[in-house]
């Protein structure tokens, strides 16, 4: 069983200065007597109080405007960001496909990275290797495969990402902004690899700026605002409210 | 479509809150040293990319090492009249040993700012590539030895059994290493002064630790110098043995407690910054 549980989280970024990033000033700072060393940190509340529980079964989209904390949240999902306050419980084996080039190498061959990349997702080499064929045939990209990544445009190096990404199968699979890849008949087959993989796993959260990708998707809904929940719920509800506060601000006149 | 299940979950650091900053710590570099593949993936990709460009790929640099060595020890022996089946052997020994230890540390430096993009996406633990650097380096100085092999059968022959001590002076610097890059590596990530500093510091310290010269060259009153020189310690239970050197044994005991202290302040501070460091890279 897979779970998800989120206790009372607060996630604050340190912005730091140039000067309070220089050892030598922190040094000479604590020399002089205390001297405005706080006033060079500036925190960001990113995420805040927020708690939240998923079971099996749920496929939760994450809706709000730029710099609500859907990012920030999916990464403490994915164990990048250990909550600075309140905790994160995750189990179950997870995927989190926020960059799906992580762990390739440029310079390498295509066949090559596929095995690169699985195994950076947690594969064996021996599996790694077993399961190349059939997500090299998926890819379509032929002879390509022999040559090194570097020299792929922009779409063949996503067809072959994603081909290695929707090759696994995580109990919880963390997505930011769906992955619409290469030309018209690519993305009908990937949309069906999609659905697989969606399907397989057990808990699902995503984001997407199409409202629709997530209502079809998903069957659970958090608004963020400002780093905290505003509503969690059905996916249809939260999304017409959200739609609907949406509008509201942009057709109401601008505050006095 | 009825491909097997592959697990997905040697990248994912352990979850549970371990009871003190040792443990922590210990953790951390545990599930560092289980990403091993990834570890590796990362250490031989430099070297993939010299090979794939050049059938000598790493030797390249072996070979630029080589030819220092070479006018170096001609100078030595010419200019200041050092006996040439004596220095040359220190000066190759010494050079690639300092090369080894200097890279760890330099590039230590930026072992976590130079991951951040990876370390932002993926929640995993960043000791995985404090093994990576290591490892690379070890690859690195594994192509070197082929300058000691040479220059110490010419100049030396056989040195005796003696230079098996070489192994656990070798196992040692590992330890040490693998502490070394990862406090640099987080000094440098919350201090990003400190990556120019570092690479100064290593610098000057080329200048005093005895590769190109040798402790007997210095007049008494500075002989110290070599003792609080940690990485004239460890330079010293490393070099010696392969040129049949004995090495005292008060050296060995320094080193072992360098290396145990390094050990106890690196599982410390990684328990301490684990949750922290990501925010700052």
């Amino acid at each position: 069983m897979a779970r998800i549980v989120l206790d009372q989280v607060g996630v604050e970024f340190p912005v730091y200065s140039p000067r309070s990033r220089s050892l030598r000033a922190a040094i000479t700072g604590r020399l002089g007597g205390q001297l405005t060393r706080q006033e060079n940190v500036v925190t960001v509340r990113a995420l805040h109080q927020l708690s939240l529980t998923l079971e099996d079964g749920d496929r939760l989209a994450l809706i709000g405007s730029n710099g609500a904390g859907k990012t920030t949240l999916l990464r403490v999902i994915a164990g990048v960001y250990p909550p600075v306050h309140g905790e994160a419980r995750i189990e179950g084996r997870l995927a989190a496909f926020t960059d799906l080039t992580l762990g390739m190498d440029m310079e390498a061959t295509g066949w090559d990275n596929i095995v690169y990349r699985s195994v950076f997702l947690g594969l064996h080499f021996g599996e790694a290797r077993a399961l190349a064929p059939s997500i090299g045939e998926f890819t379509e990209l032929g002879e390509y495969l022999d040559v090194p990544v570097r020299t792929y445009s922009q779409g063949m190096l996503l067809r072959l990402a994603f081909a290695v990404a929707t090759a696994i199968h995580p109990d919880i699979l963390v997505m930011d902004e769906m992955i619409a890849a290469g030309d018209a008949y690519f993305t009908e087959r990937a949309m069906a690899r999609v659905n697989q993989l969606m399907e397989r796993s057990k808990i699902l959260v995503m984001t997407s700026h199409y409202n629709e990708i997530l209502t079809s998707y998903c069957n659970k809904a958090l608004w963020l605002e400002q780093g905290q929940a505003r509503a969690f719920g059905p996916v249809q509800e939260i999304m017409a409210q959200y739609v609907q506060s949406r509008q509201a601000a942009q057709t109401a006149p601008a505050p006095q | 479509m009825s491909e097997p299940t592959p697990p997905v979950a040697a990248a994912h650091p352990s979850t549970a809150a371990p009871a003190n900053a040792l443990a922590a710590g210990w953790r951390e570099c545990a599930d560092g040293l289980a990403n091993w593949r990834i570890a590796h993936l990362d250490g031989t990709a430099v070297l993939r990319r010299r090979y794939a460009r050049s059938r000598l790929g790493q030797f390249w640099l072996t070979l630029s090492t080589g030819i220092s060595i070479a006018a170096l020890g001609g100078v030595w022996t010419l200019l200041w009249k050092q006996p040439a089946a004596d220095i040359f052997p220190y000066i190759a020994v010494s050079l690639v040993l300092w090369n080894f230890m200097s890279s760890l540390v330099t590039e230590g430096a930026n072992v976590f700012v130079g991951h951040a993009h990876t370390l932002s996406n993926q929640g995993m633990a960043v000791s995985t590539y404090v093994y990576a650097l290591l490892y690379r380096c070890v690859l690195v100085l594994a192509h070197d030895a082929v300058i000691i092999v040479v220059v110490v059968a010419l100049f030396h022959g056989w040195v005796g059994w003696h230079m098996l001590l070489f192994i656990p002076a070798f196992a040692l610097t590992l330890v040490s290493g693998f502490c070394v890059v990862y406090l640099a590596g987080m000094l440098c990530t919350r201090y990003r002064d400190m990556i120019l500093f570092t690479a100064t510091a290593m610098q000057l310290l080329f200048y005093i630790t005895p590769v190109l010269w040798k402790r007997d060259f210095l007049p008494p009153e500075f002989a110290w110098i070599t003792h609080a020189n940690p990485f004239a310690v460890y330079l010293s239970i490393l070099r010696d043995p392969l040129l049949g050197h004995a090495v005292p044994i008060e050296t060995w005991a320094h080193a072992a407690l360098l290396c145990a202290a390094l050990l106890l302040v690196t599982l410390l501070a990684a328990g301490k910054v684990r949750r922290r460091l990501i925010y700052w890279v």
